[in-house]
């Protein structure tokens, strides 16, 4: 038993992998079927209801999934990465593990380990969400959504560095997971300031939906900043736990 | 002759204003088991935390003539969704000593967990946790082993077996453990530590222990006449006090143990009082612990 394996169990046994999968899976199928129905739905509420609803186009299957992505989607991220990552929340399993482990051996697994359900369950969302779009609306460029989706997957690496960042600072899985959200919605607000928001790595939240309405490739600050701060902040919180006393 | 595989010099820690440490000079010999006893708020937990490495000492300097040390907490927990074997096996495979893998059933089958081996930790009364806890700690064959209340959550039948295993640790492994139950640190401890408000109060055997406060005593029970006799001992140099009990029984604490020796015999005859017995009153850990600590 290894602490890789240690954390394939956790995301298994727990059926957080699951949690993660049905919340993304079934933003995926809601995409696609609101972008084709609503329209419809409204028409039937009336003509008031209708001038209240933008248009909706192909590319909003696609948009409605990332909107529920970020929102929903981080939120599970957060409750789910939070109680793998704070394993200094149950003072004795962290002495067990502290006590045979290096804080970095320990953290890593599970940040990997987070990041890879996560990524992936995103991806699945995402697939169910494009061919949705495909069958029910139209297709869309495959490269666009290949592209927006690992930009957005990078958004998730830079969430979960954050829910490690704050599990540096505080012990408790509820209270890591609704500060780390906390963080992200701040730093979200910080898009406002329009000369920040390129540099910003929730830019790569709405990356895919300007791709796929054939927007330029406009987000190697946001990248680079997202991998640096993710990087600084991961290393940091490493940093914290080692010298955290129990 | 062994060294020392702990040795701390004027280790100090401190909370703010509260000293949980306060200069703290513990030896512990390489091979030996030691208790280091005190009562709740005493700073075994926090000296064991030190010394595990989990918390620094506000002062002061910590040897251990090892890395290779394994901690056991109070109440032990783990991951409710690991099965018992597959907590001991990761204790096994993080000591990165090589130790096989037969060696999880074993110490499985040594805490008594066998049968169980295969279930889910949340499945587990509080006694099986801390029996788990202890195959966890030596799986790896750990050379130092700190136990915290290792075996403070067992029924009587149980303590005894997880006190077999410290005791079978002797000479293989140092073992330091706390506890606050005196009978599990007399059937198996070399030597002990007594903590008392942070300051360790006592260091030594626990024969030297008991000979410095606990064999000053005689006991003399009469078939009557126990209160003539009280005057006549209190007139001795080498009488302290008299304690009269019921049934005739008197405590006799004395200044010199040889003095009384043939003091006392002599005074009984004199006085023909009828003897029932005599004996050495040694005192119990117990009180010699609340003595030590009062």
């Amino acid at each position: 038993m290894t602490l890789w394996r240690l954390e394939f169990l956790r995301l298994w046994r727990t059926q957080r992998w699951l949690i993660l999968l049905a919340v993304f899976v079934s933003f995926g199928l809601l995409g696609p079927l609101t972008a084709r129905f609503l329209p419809d739905l409204m028409e039937s509420l009336g003509e008031d209801a209708v001038g209240a609803l933008p248009p909706m186009g192909p590319p909003d299957g696609i948009t409605q999934y990332i909107g529920n992505a970020a929102q929903i989607g981080v939120l599970a991220v957060a409750f789910v990465g939070a109680a793998a990552i704070a394993f200094d929340a149950k003072l004795e399993i962290s002495v067990f593990l502290r006590t045979r482990a290096t804080v970095r051996t320990i953290v890593t697994p599970r940040l990997v380990a987070t990041a890879v359900a996560t990524v992936g369950a995103f991806v699945c969302g995402m697939a169910v969400a494009y061919v949705g779009t495909g069958i029910l609306l139209e297709w869309l460029d495959p490269w666009a959504v290949i592209v927006g989706t690992a930009l957005f997957g990078l958004y998730f690496v830079f969430a979960i560095s954050v829910i490690a960042f704050v599990s540096g600072f505080v012990r408790s899985v509820p209270a890591v997971a609704l500060l780390s959200v906390g963080l992200l919605i701040v730093l979200g607000l910080l898009n406002l300031v329009t000369p920040l928001a390129p540099w910003l790595p929730s830019a790569l939240v709405g990356a895919i939906d300007s791709l796929i309405r054939d927007g330029g490739f406009t987000y190697w600050r946001a990248i680079v900043v997202t991998l640096l701060l993710s990087t600084g902040m991961i290393t940091y919180a490493v940093h914290r736990l080692e010298r955290r006393e129990l | 002759m062994p060294g020392q595989m702990i040795s701390t010099n004027a280790v100090t820690k401190r909370y703010g204003d509260v000293t949980a440490l306060d200069r703290i000079d513990l030896e512990v010999t390489k091979g030996s088991v030691y208790g280091l006893v005190g009562p709740n708020g005493a700073g075994k937990t926090t000296m064991l935390g030190i010394l595990a490495g989990l918390r620094s000492p506000t002062s002061g300097d910590v040897t251990i003539e090892t890395s290779s040390v394994a901690v056991l907490p109070d109440t032990p927990q783990f991951d409710k969704w690991l099965t018992g074997r597959e907590v001991v096996d990761l204790a096994r495979t993080l000591a990165d000593n090589g130790t096989p893998e037969s060696a999880v059933d074993e110490m499985l089958e040594a805490a008594g967990l066998a049968a169980d081996a295969h279930r889910k930790v949340k499945g587990y009364s509080r006694g099986m946790l801390q029996r788990l806890g202890i195959a966890s700690v030596m799986v790896g064959q750990p050379q130092l082993l700190l136990l915290d209340e290792p075996a403070a959550a067992l029924d009587p039948a149980g303590r005894k077996e997880v006190l077999d295993l410290v005791a079978a640790m002797r000479g293989r492994s140092t073992v330091l453990f706390s506890s606050h139950i005196l009978t599990d640190v007399q059937a198996v401890s070399d030597e002990i530590g007594i903590l008392r408000r942070g300051e360790l109060v006592y260091q030594g055997s626990l024969e030297s222990l008991l000979t410095r406060y606990g064999r000053n005593a005689y006991v003399v029970r009469l078939r009557s006449g126990s209160a003539e006799l009280v005057d006549l001992l209190l007139a001795e140099p080498w009488v302290r006090s008299v304690d009269r009990g019921p049934d005739e029984k008197l405590v006799i604490e004395v200044t010199d143990m040889e003095a009384a020796e043939g003091g006392l015999v002599s005074i009984l005859a004199r006085g023909r009082h009828p003897v029932v017995s005599i004996s050495p009153g040694s005192k119990s850990l117990e009180d010699v612990f609340l003595e030590v600590t009062a």
